[in-house]
C-alpha cells in the first residue's frame, strides 16, 4: 500500500511539478556562482532569522507551498483515478492519519528540508526560540495537512466554493465567456499556485523597480526576474491546456472563428497579467519610465500568447514544455542583451497567431 | 446532404478509417462495430474535433474550407462527456447559448424534455455519469443543426432521459429534417425508431445497409 500512494501521491506530484521545481532551483541557486553558494545561503538564512518581516515573508511562502500540496492531494483524491484511495478509510483512523502524515511529509520535503537547515543556523547562533518556532511551524503545517487529507477522505465531495464565489459574481449573472471558465479554472482548481506566482512577480517587480535611480538606470535584473514570473505565469497555460484537452474539448466543436477564438485566448493572457501591470502602472513615472513599462508588458504578453500558441496546437509533454522554454529563454535574453525586445515581441505575436490559424483544427487529440 | 470524398484517418501508422466516396442522404443512422473500429473516431471527425485526410461536406459545405459555418450545422455529445467540474449546468448552458443562439422557447422545452431543470444550479463536480449524458445529449440539440451525432448516447442514461431521447430525435427527423448518426451496442433499437439505416463499419471501411 506504501508504494502504491507514494506512487500516486507523492511520485506524481513531483513528475507533475517539475517545471515549478526547476523554478525555484534556478531562483534559488543559479543566480549565484558555485563558489559563493553557501556564504549566500547562510547570508539568507541569517537575514531570515534576524528580520522579522522576512520570516513573515518566508512562513507565507511555505503556508502556499503547503496549499499547494493541499491541493494536489485532494484534486487526486476527488478524480476517477484516485477513487481507489478511498479504500484507506478501511483502516484504524490512527494508521490513516500516519500515512497521510507520512504522505505530508515527502511531499513537504523541500520545504521542512530548508525549515531544518535553518533551524540548525538558529541554534548555532543560539537562537533556540527562533529554531524551534521554524520546526514547530512546519510540523504543524503537517499536522494540520494530514487532517485535511483525512477529512476528505471521511467526506468525500467537499467542494471549495472559495474560487468561484468571487468569480461568478452574483446569482443569476448569465454571461460566460470562455476566458471567464479559464480564469475560474486557475482560481478554483490551482488558485495556490496562482496566487504564488502572483506574489513572486508583483512582489519582485515592485522590489526591484523601487531600487532603480535616475543615476542608475538599469532594468536587465529586471527583465530576468519577469522571465521567472512568466515562466510561472507559462506553468498556468499549461494546466489549462491540460483542461482543454479534457473538460473543454467539446469548444473545439463549437462554431466559434479563428479569430474569435483568438481574442479569447488574448483577452485570457491580458488578464492574466492585470496585477503585473497594476504594479508597474503604479511605478510610472517614477522610478521607471512609461516607454519602459510599456515594453515590459508587450513583451510579457506576447510572449504568454506564443506560449498559449505552442500549447494549442502541439500536444505537449512537461519535458517538452521545458525545452520549450529554455528555446524561449535563449532568445528572450539575446533580445534582452542584443535591445530588440520590441522586434522580439512582434514575432511572437505573429508566431502565435500563425500558429492558431495554421494549426489549431489540425492538432490530434485523442 | 453528407458527403465523404477520400476521407482518412490514421494514428501513427495504423490506418483507422478509410472512405474513398460515400454519400449519406437525410436519415437517422445508426453506426455499429466492434470494439476499437472506429466509431468514436468517426463522430469525432464529423463533429470536427479531430483532423483527417479527405473531404467531408455536409448540405454542400466544406468541414475544411469552411469550419465554422460547417460547426453550425452539427451538434456532438461524446459517449462519456466531460466538463469542468467547476460550471454549473447553466453554465454550459449560457455558455453554449451565447454561441448557438438557440431559437426562443428552445432551450426551455429540452430542459423540461430531459428533467434537468432541478440540477442545473449545481456545479458538475456533483452530478452522476448519467446527469452528465443528459446535458450533453440537450446541448448536442441545442440550434438547429443539419446533422446531429450522438456517441453511445443510451449508455448511463435513465429509462426516462431514453424516451425523451427517442422522442426528439422522432420529432427532428420528422419535423425539421435533422439526420442522426448515433452509435450505440444496445440491441433492438428498431423498436424505438422505425425507418432507422444501419453503418456498418468494419475495418476502416462503411458500409450502408
Amino acid at each position: 500500500m506504501w508504494f502504491v500512494i507514494n506512487k500516486t501521491l507523492v511520485r506524481s506530484f513531483y513528475l507533475q511539478h517539475a517545471g515549478f521545481f526547476l523554478f525555484l532551483f534556478i531562483v534559488f541557486f543559479g543566480i549565484v556562482v558555485p563558489s559563493q553558494q553557501v556564504a549566500y545561503h547562510y547570508a539568507l538564512i541569517r537575514g531570515i532569522l534576524e528580520a522579522p518581516g522576512f520570516l513573515l515573508l518566508v512562513a507565507i511562502a511555505w503556508l502556499l507551498y503547503a496549499g499547494k500540496v493541499v491541493q494536489f492531494v485532494f484534486r487526486v483524491l476527488d478524480s476517477p483515478e484516485g477513487l481507489f484511495l478511498c479504500r484507506m478509510r478501511c483502516l484504524a483512523p490512527a494508521t490513516c492519519y500516519r500515512l497521510l502524515l507520512w504522505v505530508q511529509h515527502r511531499m513537504f520535503l523541500p520545504v521542512s528540508g530548508y525549515a531544518v537547515i535553518i533551524a540548525g543556523v538558529a541554534i548555532r547562533r543560539g537562537a533556540w526560540a527562533e529554531a524551534m518556532a521554524v520546526l514547530l511551524f512546519v510540523a504543524g503545517i503537517c499536522g494540520v495537512s494530514a487532517i485535511l487529507y483525512y477529512r476528505r477522505l471521511r467526506y468525500p465531495g467537499m467542494v471549495s466554493e472559495w474560487g468561484s464565489r468571487r468569480l461568478t459574481g452574483a446569482r443569476g449573472h448569465r454571461y460566460v465567456p470562455y476566458w471567464s471558465i479559464l480564469l475560474r479554472f486557475l482560481a478554483t482548481r490551482n488558485g495556490w499556485l496562482l496566487v504564488g506566482v502572483k506574489v513572486f512577480s508583483c512582489g519582485l517587480l515592485y522590489l526591484l523597480l523601487r531600487l532603480q535611480t535616475p543615476e542608475d538606470y538599469d532594468l536587465r535584473a529586471v527583465y530576468f526576474t519577469w522571465c521567472m514570473a512568466l515562466f510561472g505565469h507559462s506553468i498556468l497555460l499549461l494546466r489549462c491546456q491540460r483542461l482543454e484537452v479534457g473538460g473543454l474539448l467539446f469548444y473545439r466543436a463549437l462554431p466559434v472563428s479563428l479569430a474569435g477564438r483568438l481574442g479569447q485566448y488574448g483577452l485570457f493572457c491580458l488578464l492574466l497579467l492585470l496585477p503585473e501591470m497594476l504594479v508597474l502602472g503604479w511605478m510610472t513615472p517614477n522610478p521607471i519610465r512609461i516607454i519602459d513599462v510599456l515594453e515590459l508588458v508587450v513583451t510579457g504578453y506576447s510572449l504568454l500568447l506564443l506560449v498559449n500558441g505552442c500549447l494549442l496546437v502541439i500536444p505537449l509533454r512537461v519535458s517538452d514544455f521545458l525545452k520549450l522554454w529554455l528555446v524561449l529563454l535563449g532568445i528572450w535574453y539575446g533580445c534582452v542583451l542584443g535591445g530588440s525586445l520590441i522586434a522580439m515581441s512582434g514575432f511572437f505575436v505573429a508566431a502565435a497567431v500563425i500558429l492558431l490559424v495554421v494549426g489549431y483544427y489540425r492538432v490530434d487529440l485523442r | 446532404m453528407l458527403q465523404f470524398t477520400g476521407v482518412e484517418k490514421s494514428y501513427g501508422s495504423k490506418k483507422v478509417l478509410a472512405i474513398p466516396s460515400l454519400k449519406l442522404p437525410s436519415a437517422i443512422y445508426w453506426l455499429q462495430g466492434p470494439n476499437g473500429s472506429g466509431k468514436t473516431t468517426l463522430l469525432r471527425i464529423l463533429a470536427g474535433i479531430l483532423p483527417f485526410q479527405g473531404q467531408i461536406r455536409l448540405r454542400e459545405i466544406s468541414l475544411r474550407r469552411d469550419p465554422v459555418a460547417y460547426r453550425r450545422l452539427t451538434g456532438w455529445a461524446d459517449a462519456e462527456p466531460l466538463y469542468p467540474d467547476f460550471l454549473t449546468g447553466n453554465d454550459l448552458i449560457a455558455f453554449y447559448s451565447d454561441i448557438i443562439r438557440p431559437p426562443a422557447g428552445q432551450l426551455g422545452d429540452l430542459i423540461g424534455r430531459f428533467g434537468v431543470s432541478s440540477w442545473l444550479g449545481s456545479k458538475a463536480v456533483t452530478w452522476s455519469a448519467g446527469m452528465y449524458k443528459k446535458i450533453s445529449l440537450l446541448l448536442a440539440f441545442l440550434g438547429r443543426p443539419a446533422l446531429i451525432t450522438l456517441d453511445e448516447p443510451l449508455v448511463t442514461l435513465d429509462a426516462s432521459g431514453a424516451s425523451a431521447l427517442f422522442d426528439l430525435v422522432r420529432e427532428r427527423y420528422h419535423l425539421d429534417g435533422t439526420a442522426f448518426i448515433f452509435s450505440s451496442h444496445q440491441p433492438g433499437l428498431e423498436r424505438e425508431m422505425p425507418g432507422l439505416r444501419r453503418l456498418i463499419i468494419y475495418d476502416g471501411s462503411i458500409n450502408l445497409i
